[in-house]
Formats: C-alpha cells, sequence, structure tokens
C-alpha cells in the first residue's frame, strides 16, 4: 500500500520517538508494525531524513550499530517532537473524518 | 555508540567536518544496504540473492539513487552549516549587546568618538562628492565634457589661459575630429528689470550648442536655436533658470512668451533649465541666452578678430578619447587656421582639462584644501578607531578572567575572536546611526557657511552621502573589530587564569602604548595643519591691501546708453555730466565723508593698457601682466586710502586742459628706474603718438583681482586726461558704519536717475572676502578637526595612565609601603603620559615636515615649517597630556598601601 501524502515524516518522527535508529531500523520498524502493509522506497525514506534533519525535525550522528557497523543515527529534536504532535493530530482528525465519510457510504 | 548531542555539537562546532557530504551521502546509502543485506541472510537467503532483493528495494536504478543521496546529502549540510552560523552569530550579538550595556559610558563614549569620526567623513564626502566627484548637475557622462586651454611662451613663462575669441570656438567647431560637439560661453553680473525693482543676477551667454554638449534637456519649452543666436536675429531669447522660474512666475507655463528685461534690454523667455542645472560651473547661473546678444558691449567683427577673445569653450570627447588626444587635435587645428600674425600665438599648445579648473589651468583652492580635508577627515576617524580600539582592549583585559574561563569550558579562539569582532561591528553599526545626525550638522555647516557660492540642489543627507557613510562605519568597524581580535586570539590561557592577570600582558600594554602614541602623532600634525591656516587667514588679514578695503564703498553705475552706439565725443560729455551729476548727489548725503570716481578699481573692474618710456624700445614685462590703468577722478586717493609715498596726488587743476600727470605704484617706480627716482620721469600711455605725462606721485601698491597676485600693476591718470569707455565706479567713503549707508546711497542715486538699474553697492572687502573662501575652509575644519582629534587622543592619553594606575595598584601599594611619596608616584604618572605626547609630538612633527611641502602652495605667505606654529602646538599637546594624566596621577597619589596589598 503506498503512502498518503505527507504521512511519512509523521511516521517516521513516529519511529525514532522510540529511541535513535538507523535508516534501516526505521523501515523495519515501519513494515512490522504495520503488518507488511506499508512500503517505503529506501531512496524516498532517506532523503526524507535529508530533509527533516534540514528543517531541524531529526538530527543525526554516525554510529555503531549492534553489529559492529557504522550507521547514521537518527534522534528526534524538540522540534521534530513538537511537530509529530501537530501532525499526528491533524492526521486522526483527516483519518476520522475519512472514516465518518466511509462508513456513511458503507450504509 | 558514540552520540553527541546536537546542540553541544553545534556549539563546539564539530559539525560534519573533514568529510566532504558526498562521501557522507554515499556512506550512509552504502551502509543502509549492507544493513538489508545482513538482514534477509540472516533470514536465510544467499548473499547474492540478498544483494538483489536490497537493490531492489531501492525504489530505481543504483546510481540514480546515489547522485539523488549525494545531492540531498549536500544540501542538508549547507543549510545546517548556515544554520549554525546564524545562530552563533545570533548569540554573539546577544551576547555583545549584554556586555555593552554593561558599562554604558564607556560604550556612550565610544558610540560618539566613532560617530563624530563617521560623521565628519560623511560630511566631507558630501563635500568632495559635489565639488570633484560628481561633475555639473543635469550634465550627461560629465567627465567626457572638458574645457580648453591654451598655452603660450609669453615673455615672462608659459601662460595659460581658458579664455578665447570666437575663431577658435568656430575653427573647432568645423575643425576637430576627436570631439563629439564644441560650445562656447561665458558668465557675467547682470541685472533683472529696472529702477528700484531691480535685482542682481547671473547671466549665462552660450551658443546654441552648449545645451546639447551637454545633455541637457528644459524642464519647459526649448532651448534656443542657431536662428537666434544670430546678431541679426529680431528678437533676444532667453532660457531662465528652474529657481528664477519658481520665483517669478511660480513655477507656471505663462513664463514662456513672457518679456524680462535684462540689463535694460527686452527678452522673451522661451524655455527653463532642468532644476540644478548650472551650465559647466557649480554656482548658479539665472538666466541663460544666445551668445551673440551681448548688447552693446560686441564689438565689430568679433567672430572673424583674433583680438577677441572675451569666451570659454567646452568640448564633448568623443568615446574612447583621451584629453591628450583631443588637446593635439585642437592644436593641430589651432595652427592650421590661425590667420593672426603673432608668432607664440599661432604656436599656442591647446590642451583639455577638467570643467573645475581655473582660467589659468590649474585646480582651485577650494577642490585642493576640500582633497586635504578629506585625508584629515579620515585621520580624525582613525585617531578614533586607536583610541576605540584601545577602550575595547582595555576592557578584553578586565574581562580577562572571564574570557579565560569561557575558553577554558572549550569555546574556541576564533569563537572569542568572532566575539570581540561582532563587539567592533555593534559599535560601528550603532555609531553610525549617530554619526548621520553628525554628517548632517557638519555638512550643512560647511554648505551655509564656506560653500555659498556653490548650488546646493540635493539634500545634505542624500543617497550617495548614506552610501559613503555606511561603508567608512563598516571599515571603522573593521578596524576596530579585528585589533581586539587578533589580540585575544593570541592570549596564554593558563597565564591568564593563574596570575589573575594583575599586570595585563606585556603585549597588550606595548600596543595600546603605541595605539596612544600614533593618535598623539596624527593629532599634532592636524593640529600643525590647522595652525598653519589660521597663520595664513592671519597672514590674509593683515595683508596690506593699498586701499581701505574695509571702510569703503564700491557704486558700479551705469550711465545711460547713448542714442547712437558709437563712442563719440558727445557721448563721452553727456556721461561726464551723467557722472558729475551722481557724485555730487553722492557726496551731498549725509554719512558721506568723501566720494570720488575710479575707470578701474582693485578687485572690481581692470583695464590693462601698456605705456612707454620715451628712449626705450621696449618695458621688462612685470610678472603678473600688463600695466593696469586707473582713470581716477578728484579726490580719488584720499577716498581710496591708497597712500601717495611719493610727490602729490591729483587735483582739480589736472584737468583736460592742463598739463599731462600720472601717478604710479611703488612697483612700476622702482622696477622701470631702479635706483632713479621715478618722480619728473615722463611715460605715454595708451600710443606713442600720445603726448608725455610726467610723474606727479608714487601710490602704494595696490591688487587687481586677487589676494594670492603680486600686487602693484597699477597707474593712475586724472580721469578729464584720459578717454576711455571703461564702467565707471564710484567709491564712497563713509563717516560712520559702510552698511548703514547702502540702502540711503541706492535711494539717493535712484533720485538722479529712476530708470537706473540695480546698484550693487558693497564694500571692497565684500568682494574680496569670497577669495579667501579655500583659506577660511581650510582654518576652520583642520581647527575643528585638530581640536577633536587632541581631545580624542587626550582621552586615549587619559585611558591609558588611568589603565596603568589600575593595573598597578598592587605595585604602587608596595612602593608606597617601602616609603615612595605620593609626589612622586603622581609625578611619574603624570612624566609616562607627558613623555607619551612628546614621542607622539616629535612623530608627527617629522610626518609634518614631511608632508608639509604638498600643503605649502595651499597657505598664504605662510611656510609649512613655521616653527611659531610648530611650538605652539608642541606646548599645546604637551599641556593636554598633563592635564590628561592629572586625575589618573591624584589617584595612584591616593593609594593606601594597605588596602592596595590587601585587594588581592
Amino acid at each position: 500500500m503506498a503512502l498518503l501524502k505527507g504521512t511519512l515524516d509523521v511516521l517516521v518522527l513516529k519511529a525514532l520517538s522510540w529511541g535513535p535508529m538507523h535508516g534501516f531500523e526505521i523501515i523495519s520498524w515501519l513494515e512490522e508494525r504495520s503488518g507488511g502493509r506499508l512500503e517505503v522506497s529506501d531512496a524516498a525514506l532517506l532523503q526524507a531524513l535529508h530533509r527533516m534533519e534540514e528543517q531541524d525535525f531529526v538530527a543525526a550522528e554516525w554510529g555503531i550499530t549492534g553489529n559492529d557497523r557504522r550507521a547514521r543515527y537518527y534522534s528526534m529534536t524538540r522540534k521534530g517532537r513538537a511537530h509529530l504532535r501537530a501532525e499526528s493530530a491533524a492526521l486522526t482528525d483527516h483519518l476520522g473524518a475519512l472514516n465518518a465519510v466511509l462508513d456513511a457510504l458503507r450504509r | 555508540m558514540t552520540r553527541i548531542r546536537s546542540g553541544v555539537r553545534r556549539l563546539l562546532r564539530l559539525t560534519l567536518r573533514g568529510r566532504s557530504a558526498e562521501d557522507d551521502g554515499d556512506a550512509e546509502l552504502r551502509a543502509h544496504i549492507d544493513a538489508r543485506i545482513e538482514h534477509l541472510v540472516a533470514r536465510g537467503m544467499s548473499s547474492d540473492e540478498a544483494r538483489l532483493e536490497a537493490e531492489s528495494r531501492l525504489g530505481g536504478p543504483i546510481e540514480d539513487i546515489r547522485s539523488a543521496m549525494r545531492q540531498s546529502a549536500r544540501r542538508r549540510t549547507n543549510r545546517l552549516h548556515l544554520n549554525a552560523q546564524l545562530a552563533d552569530a545570533a548569540t554573539d550579538l546577544r551576547y555583545t549587546w549584554r556586555s555593552l550595556w554593561r558599562d554604558p559610558f564607556v560604550t556612550a563614549f565610544i558610540v560618539v568618538i566613532l560617530a563624530l569620526g563617521i560623521g565628519a567623513n560623511g560630511a566631507m564626502f558630501g563635500v568632495v562628492d559635489k565639488l570633484l566627484l560628481q561633475g555639473p548637475e543635469q550634465v550627461r557622462e560629465p567627465e567626457r565634457v572638458m574645457r580648453l586651454y591654451s598655452t603660450v611662451r609669453g615673455r615672462s613663462g608659459p601662460e595659460t589661459t581658458a579664455i578665447f575669441g570666437y575663431v577658435t570656438y568656430s575653427l573647432l567647431a568645423r575643425g576637430a575630429r576627436t570631439l563629439d560637439g564644441v560650445a562656447a560661453y561665458q558668465v557675467n553680473d547682470g541685472y533683472l528689470g529696472r529702477g528700484a525693482e531691480s535685482q542682481p543676477i547671473v547671466m549665462g551667454r552660450a551658443t546654441t550648442s552648449f545645451f546639447h554638449v551637454l545633455g541637457t534637456r528644459p524642464a519647459l519649452g526649448r532651448f534656443f536655436t542657431a536662428a537666434e543666436d544670430d546678431p541679426s536675429a529680431p528678437e533676444r531669447v532667453a532660457v531662465i533658470d528652474y529657481g528664477l522660474w519658481q520665483r517669478m512666475f511660480g513655477g507656471e507655463d505663462r513664463a514662456l512668451g513672457a518679456t524680462i528685461l535684462l540689463r535694460d534690454e527686452p527678452y522673451i523667455v522661451i524655455g527653463v533649465a532642468p532644476r540644478g542645472f548650472t551650465g559647466v560651473g557649480l554656482s548658479r547661473v539665472d538666466v541663460w541666452t544666445p551668445l551673440s546678444h551681448m548688447g552693446s558691449g560686441m564689438d565689430p567683427g568679433w567672430q572673424t578678430a583674433w583680438w577677441w577673445t572675451s569666451i570659454r569653450v567646452i568640448g564633448r570627447l568623443k568615446p574612447g578619447v583621451t584629453a591628450a588626444l583631443a588637446g593635439e587635435d585642437a592644436t593641430a587645428v589651432h595652427a592650421n587656421g590661425y590667420t593672426g600674425d603673432d608668432r607664440a600665438l599661432r604656436e599656442a599648445r591647446q590642451t583639455f582639462a577638467p570643467l573645475t579648473y581655473t582660467d589659468e589651468g590649474r585646480e582651485p583652492g577650494t577642490i585642493s584644501v576640500a582633497r586635504w580635508l578629506m585625508a584629515v577627515s579620515a585621520i580624525v576617524l582613525l585617531i578614533a578607531c586607536a583610541n576605540v580600539v584601545n577602550l575595547l582592549l582595555a576592557r578584553s583585559s578586565r574581562r580577562h578572567r572571564e574570557i579565560a574561563i569561557r575558553q577554558a569550558l572549550g569555546a574556541g579562539r576564533g569563537r572569542l575572536a568572532r566575539l570581540l569582532f561582532a563587539e567592533g561591528m555593534l559599535l560601528a553599526a550603532t555609531a553610525f546611526g549617530a554619526s548621520l545626525a553628525v554628517a548632517y550638522v557638519l555638512g550643512g555647516l560647511l554648505r551655509a557657511t564656506l560653500l555659498t557660492d556653490v548650488a546646493w540642489t540635493s539634500p545634505t543627507l542624500d543617497a550617495r552621502v548614506l552610501a559613503a557613510s555606511a561603508a567608512i562605519a563598516l571599515a571603522a568597524g573593521l578596524l576596530v573589530g579585528v585589533f581586539p581580535a587578533l589580540q585575544s586570539s593570541r592570549g596564554d590561557l593558563g597565564a591568564s587564569l593563574n596570575a589573575a592577570a594583575r599586570i595585563g600582558g606585556g603585549k597588550r600594554s606595548r600596543l595600546r602604548a603605541g595605539l596612544t602614541l600614533a593618535q598623539a602623532a596624527l593629532s599634532v600634525v592636524l593640529l600643525l595643519g590647522a595652525g598653519l591656516f589660521v597663520r595664513s587667514v592671519r597672514e590674509l588679514d593683515a595683508l596690506p591691501l593699498g586701499i581701505d578695503a574695509d571702510r569703503i564703498l564700491a557704486v558700479p553705475v551705469n550711465p545711460p546708453r547713448p542714442p547712437s552706439e558709437g563712442r563719440t565725443g558727445a557721448w563721452q560729455g553727456s556721461r561726464a555730466e551723467f557722472l558729475a551729476r551722481m557724485l555730487e548727489r553722492v557726496r551731498r548725503e549725509p554719512g558721506v565723508e568723501r566720494a570720488a570716481i575710479s575707470i578701474g578699481v582693485p578687485f572690481g573692474s581692470f583695464y590693462g593698457v601698456a605705456f612707454f618710456i620715451p628712449g626705450r624700445d621696449s618695458l621688462p614685462p612685470l610678472p603678473g601682466g600688463s600695466p593696469r590703468i586707473h582713470g581716477v577722478g578728484e579726490d580719488y586717493f584720499a577716498t581710496a586710502g591708497t597712500p601717495i609715498l611719493r610727490g602729490r596726488a591729483f587735483t582739480v587743476s589736472d584737468h583736460s586742459g592742463s598739463e599731462r600727470v600720472v601717478v604710479v605704484s611703488e612697483r612700476i617706480a622702482r622696477s622701470y628706474w631702479p635706483g632713479e627716482d621715478a618722480l619728473e620721469k615722463c611715460i605715454i600711455v595708451w600710443k606713442k603718438t600720445e603726448p608725455c605725462a610726467r610723474v606727479v606721485g608714487i601710490a602704494a601698491n595696490t591688487f587687481t583681482r586677487e589676494v594670492s597676485e603680486q600686487p602693484g600693476l597699477q597707474y593712475y591718470v586724472p580721469l578729464e586726461q584720459v578717454q576711455f569707455g571703461g564702467r565707471p565706479t564710484i567709491l564712497v567713503r563713509p563717516t560712520g558704519d559702510p552698511a548703514l549707508l547702502v540702502a540711503p546711497l541706492r535711494r539717493a542715486l535712484l533720485e538722479v536717475d529712476p530708470t537706473m538699474a540695480y546698484l550693487d553697492i558693497r564694500t571692497l572687502r565684500e568682494r574680496i572676502d569670497p577669495q579667501l573662501g579655500p583659506w577660511r575652509l581650510g582654518m576652520t575644519v583642520f581647527t575643528l578637526f585638530g581640536v577633536l582629534a587632541a581631545l580624542v587622543a587626550a582621552a586615549g592619553l587619559y585611558g591609558l595612565a588611568a589603565y596603568l594606575v589600575t593595573t598597578r595598584t598592587h605595585e604602587i601599594g608596595v612602593r608606597m609601603a617601602l616609603g615612595a611619596t605620593s609626589a612622586r608616584v603622581g609625578r611619574e604618572v603624570v612624566s609616562l603620559s607627558v613623555t607619551m605626547a612628546a614621542i607622539g609630538i616629535a612623530l608627527g612633527l617629522i610626518a609634518a615636515l614631511v608632508t608639509g611641502r604638498f600643503l605649502e602652495p595651499l597657505l598664504f605667505h605662510t611656510s609649512a615649517r613655521d616653527p611659531v606654529v610648530m611650538i605652539a602646538v608642541g606646548v599645546a599637546m604637551l599641556a593636554l597630556a598633563c592635564v590628561a594624566a592629572l586625575v589618573p596621577a591624584l589617584r595612584a597619589a591616593r593609594i593606601a598601601p594597605a588596602m592596595a596589598l590587601r585587594s588581592d
């Protein structure tokens, strides 16, 4: 299932709210949590991360993984947390509205 | 896993340094793919299958993805770098602001002296810009318009002039290949209207090509045509100045077609010159008329004769043509076209020079002085900056511990340097704001009092002055920011922390001492300049003029025009009668002690007429020009206050029927009859066929036009014994204040002839005064800036002494505990300041001796090495140094040893 526009940022921030992760960890986390239903291409994710770093939603550092590999770890900034709060509320609201409409149609 | 919080990282400026953003992007992509492969292999895939799967999950061909990653990584890096810098700058500024507020007095002092320095430069820039850089207003590409000069080998050296005949203009207009147009013009005093209502104006006369060459468009109507610039044109037309249009016609269109009286002749207004247009000069010109309409002063044949010279010639150089090339072209045109019989004139070398130059082809005094003053104001700013640097260094040494602690906590030296730099810039920016007020006041003062003949149109603070002030402020900010920054990045951290900076670093105080010395030396240079100009103006005031310029009112009169334009005996007769009536009326006026008529008046009008001495073939030329004849009426010498040194003045018995007599100047007497008595000698005036005139008196030397000329070219003949048509002037010696007599005189003379044109009644002093402009400008501004600089330097000396007393409180306390007296300690502080000043004076004098010879041409009868000025300035500076050190010395003397020792 392709992602709705603009939701990737929120999902990434949600993942990072659990703690710093590198790119593959984030993708795995998203797939796991969605039961494999969300498909995000690696390139799209990595570029989204760069963009969010520019916007100061996330900060990044090179670190070492559990398997002794180097990886770029992303963590959420204070600004990112605020963004997550605002955007996830808006998204939930939006989805609620969609649900209500679709429920009404089903009847 | 080593991870550093981004805030900390940013603070320590570790941002992604060492590796390029591209490498970073590549590495991240590689790590990501590897992580997925590892994950898939762990799930049981073969490594080859896993690699294929991982690449397919990328979402595109790997090369594309790599380049996209590189790009986004680069953009991110740039952005983060910028953010970090902005954040740092904001922090720096906040910090600086707070630290400046901590001592508001020092900050205010810094801002004030910087503002004075920047403002002085802004104001001087405004002046130099108008005089030198911008060129006359409403002229297209003014740098390409130049004035023609001709240099001939005269009998007493090369003589340069800008005054030409119409022939030169027409030859050049037809023959010059390097010019895009040639024009001729002249500017004279005139008057507008008639009778009591008439007013003095400045009249410009120009060829039709004038406006075309300058590239000027009229504000209203049109400029004159070639047909109108013809002596036989039926109507006389005029283009009026924008200002006159506003005053006379309220800026309304009805001006077009209106008739105005110029020098008693009717002219029809056909156009209005654009606002600010002053022709090629910088002073206002009220009316422009065609060159051909010069009234009755026009001699027949003026358009073709070589002897008629009365106009100035300008040309617009073709693009890419240099002044030298155009000059060669003009010289060739002249050599080919000259039809006269004067060999020197045929071989004249013609050149082109800037419009601002004088008729003698030199840069005018005001501009030379303005150049100097620009340099002077730059020096004032340098002194101000040196002082500010000193103060900032003093403060940063007080803040030594604080800075050391910051350094120990990890703030890099670069960061600290930037903080100090930001401090400098912030101060300069604040000072810039305040400097605008200084530039406004100073610029307004210069315009209103010293540069009154310039037609200023732009506001004192125009865009150019603002931009220049901003640039100057930026330079000042860099200067005051860089020094403390360099110093801070050199400091020794450990030493500062340990010793608590009791003695504030040898290097630092050496730099401070050096800066103080430089201030003292530079202000000595400025004070010397001020002294030399003061001396020049005093020399000018004390100059023996050979005439009582302060007391004598000069009244140039225009006798009514004769019915026919010829110069007949009858006309002379009626003119003499008219003048006699005028003179008689003036003498009757209460408050008039004496009055006399003269044709040719010092600093007024002059007529060069050669004379001969029987028995000599030719007379050696006198430097300065041909002898000037003065046709003077009865009682002239007593009225003018020109002393008769030997012999007698003219009397009523020297009339047209009596023996011809003459009075010569002392210089003429001494030059032509060296070692002999000139009295009773014979000279022949004008033509060799004239009868001999006996020298009956020798008069004191006086001047023709300029105070800077060599005086004494005058000789005098009784008015009745000479027939020439110059403009007469009535000289009036009042019993009381000359100013009080001006209005009654004007009324009295209008009684004699109610149609008489404007009477320009002024003392001779008022005619001389404008000439003193350059010297007065130099004196005023040099003195202003010199005193300012000296005060700032004194503040510097005070600062240095106070600083030493503060930093050596401990040492002084120890010495006093060991028996040094208060007086001795105080004396030491004063002697330090005086020593600094003395070295500064020595350096300043050396600098002044080196640069003095460039200043000398601008001085008047004053040597640039004038010992009186040097001594006066030296003494003043030493006195200032004593005063500056007084307060710190007293403080040092009052240090209580016990307190000082305990203070640690």
